[in-house]
């Protein structure tokens, strides 16, 4: 469980607020989806949640602990991310860069043991990405490179997983296979799962819970069918929209 | 049950593979020795391998069985003389390697971000000004003002950038280089002699104090070198992502800067400054054994100390002086790097 209370976040000498006063609750086996548009601060929060920038005012709390008070190692065991897409300097095997997810339960000055690399290669099989691990990082596609940095937050064995636009950069089948998994991993396991995503009717179908911002500010938050309105995409997106219903489904077409 | 995936696969290919790879890293292991054994019998005065071989035993079993003129060859001048590059080797390609690792930029190395620079700088100025000052302490202190400045020069919003860390390199370089133009120009001739001919790097005046001194500090620069190499991988993936996996990045950069100066102040100290080793070393090896830090690192000693033994060895021995080693370095260096961005690039460089 993830609670933030009343986040405000400014840069460095900066007087515009990037965040103001949001509020979270994501619970265990819920996914929480955070909508808005390109610079409305949803990379800002997960570096704020994840304690990389210091926020203002308000709070994160991992079960009560507020993130201010704990050490680098300990916010890695509580809380685990998939960064935006990204490409490392050196060709790292894929297994390299799962077993990286072992660097805050392995000692300063000590190499992974034998617990770490069969956790690594568990969190593969989970995935069903084995067949990569000795495979270069540099070398799989996008969605395979996704795959395996989710692979690396299972490794890290956190309560809460963030996932920075994780369809971002995917085809057409990757986007909606890698969210499936995710959501199937969040329900076995229990784990606490933000991620930010650029497409409502991904909220709609993978997501317990939306928050929509906008320059920083907090919208709407509640489930997918309460917080993606027709009005509310107006506000944050300034689209509009129109419902399509079938096959008990509910998707998002823009009239334009 | 989740181990081997080479083996899971099953063909012969990879099997022969993985047999190759440890004749590969048992003989790269293994190279020091090799280079130092053929260094020490291979010079201006013809010595026997057999007579060598015997000498080295008789010394480290306290006999009394080997020619006086041969005894104090291969025991006083050859063999400091080759641990001396061996130890040095290793000091720069280690440095290279973390170097390489903690800013995530396969283009650096000491010499590239300055270090050497610094360290030179601190030796000229402890050689010509105040003599009384250790020569090591001053290359360090200036090596580690160097790695910092270039750090800090390069360091903008909480990122170093590839491109700013090499310019900042290149500005701290140029930095230190004219100050040490000004103090070759001030001194006097008698001082300046030497001082030239130690910036070129050499070998020449190796004994077994200088394999003391360095050995020591090698000592402490492999605690943070070769225990945390593992969280080098981490490392290189940024500083936010290194964050993120728990890493508490500005102090285990300071560690690795801290331990790169200590390697390459003393190296300086002792030989000079030798070009190319700290950046083609890495490269080399991260070819043959992989990116990862955990074998990387102690392989990149091994090949460091091996290449400056052999270099040393041919610098020696190809001409009726005594060449300046870091002359061979380069001169070895650069074809090499040349042809091994050719056509090694996009697997050491991932791009």
């Amino acid at each position: 469980m993830i609670e933030v209370r009343g986040l405000t976040f400014s840069h460095n000498g900066s007087r515009e607020t990037v965040l103001r006063e949001i509020d979270l609750l994501a619970r265990g086996g819920e996914v929480t989806a955070v909508l808005g548009p390109n610079g409305s601060g949803k990379t800002t929060l997960f570096q704020c949640l994840l304690g990389i920038w210091k926020f203002q005012e308000g709070d994160v709390l991992f079960e009560g602990e507020s993130v201010r008070h704990l050490k680098r190692v300990e916010i890695a065991r509580r809380i685990s991310s998939v960064p935006q897409e990204h490409e490392p300097p050196f060709p790292y095997t894929c297994f390299d860069i799962v077993l990286m997810g072992r660097t805050a339960h392995v000692g300063v000055f000590s190499s992974p043991g034998e617990k770490d690399s069969d956790l690594a290669h568990e969190a593969m099989e989970t995935l069903g990405i084995h067949h990569l691990a000795s495979r270069p990082y540099t070398r799989v596609s996008g969605g395979e490179r996704q795959m395996v940095l989710v692979a690396r937050c299972l490794a890290q064995n956190a309560p809460v997983m963030l996932l920075d636009e994780p369809s971002a950069h995917l085809d057409f089948r990757n986007q909606n296979l890698i969210l499936a998994k995710v959501k199937q991993i969040v329900r076995e396991r229990g784990l606490t799962v933000i991620m930010n995503l650029h497409d409502p009717n991904m909220a709609l179908m993978f997501s317990d819970q939306v928050l929509l911002l906008k320059q920083g500010r907090l919208i709407a938050r509640g489930t997918p069918d309460d917080a993606i309105t027709r009005k509310n995409l107006w506000d944050v997106y300034g689209l509009e929209v129109e419902f399509l219903t079938g096959s008990g489904l509910r998707m998002i077409c823009p009239r334009i | 049950m989740f181990r081997g995936s080479t083996g899971r696969t099953g063909s012969r290919l990879n099997r022969m593979g993985f047999v190759n790879r440890k004749w590969l890293k048992f003989s790269l292991g293994m190279s020091p020795l090799l280079f130092g054994g053929l260094s020490l019998f291979w010079g201006a005065y013809g010595i026997s391998p057999l007579l060598t071989a015997k000498i080295l035993l008789s010394k480290v079993f306290f006999l009394d069985a080997a020619p006086a003129p041969e005894l104090s060859i291969v025991w006083e001048i050859r063999l400091p003389r080759v641990v001396l590059s061996g130890v040095v080797g290793a000091a720069l390609s280690g440095a290279g390697v973390a170097l390489q690792g903690i800013f995530r930029n396969p283009l650096v190395d000491p010499f590239i971000l300055g270090l050497s620079s610094g360290a030179a700088f601190g030796c000229a100025l402890s050689v010509a000004v105040f003599p009384q000052f250790p020569i090591q302490v001053a290359a360090f202190l200036f090596s580690l003002l160097a790695s910092f400045s270039t750090y800090l020069l390069a360091r903008t919003q909480g990122e170093v950038s590839r491109l700013h860390l090499v310019l900042s390199g290149i500005v701290v370089s140029a930095f230190f280089s004219a100050l040490v133009s000004i103090l070759k120009f001030l001194v006097d001739p008698h001082k300046l002699v030497s001082i030239v001919y130690w910036l070129l790097g050499s070998f020449s005046l190796a004994d077994w104090r200088a394999v003391g001194v360095v050995s020591l500090s090698m000592l402490a620069v492999s605690f943070p070198l070769i225990l945390m190499r593992w969280r080098l991988n981490a490392l290189s993936m940024g500083e936010d992502e290194a964050r993120a996996l728990g890493i508490p990045v500005e102090r285990d950069r300071l560690l690795f800067i801290g331990a790169a100066s200590l390697a390459v102040g003393s190296a300086v100290s002792v030989s000079g400054i030798i070009g190319w080793v700290g950046l083609m070393v890495p490269h080399l090896t991260r070819m043959l054994v992989g990116p990862d830090h955990r074998v990387l690192v102690p392989f990149s000693l091994a090949v460091g100390a091996a290449f400056m033994i052999f270099a040393d060895t041919l610098a020696r021995n190809l001409t009726a002086f005594d060449l300046p080693v870091g002359i061979i370095t380069t001169l070895s260096g650069t074809p090499f790097f040349v042809y091994l961005m050719k056509r090694g690039a996009k697997e050491s460089w991932g791009k």
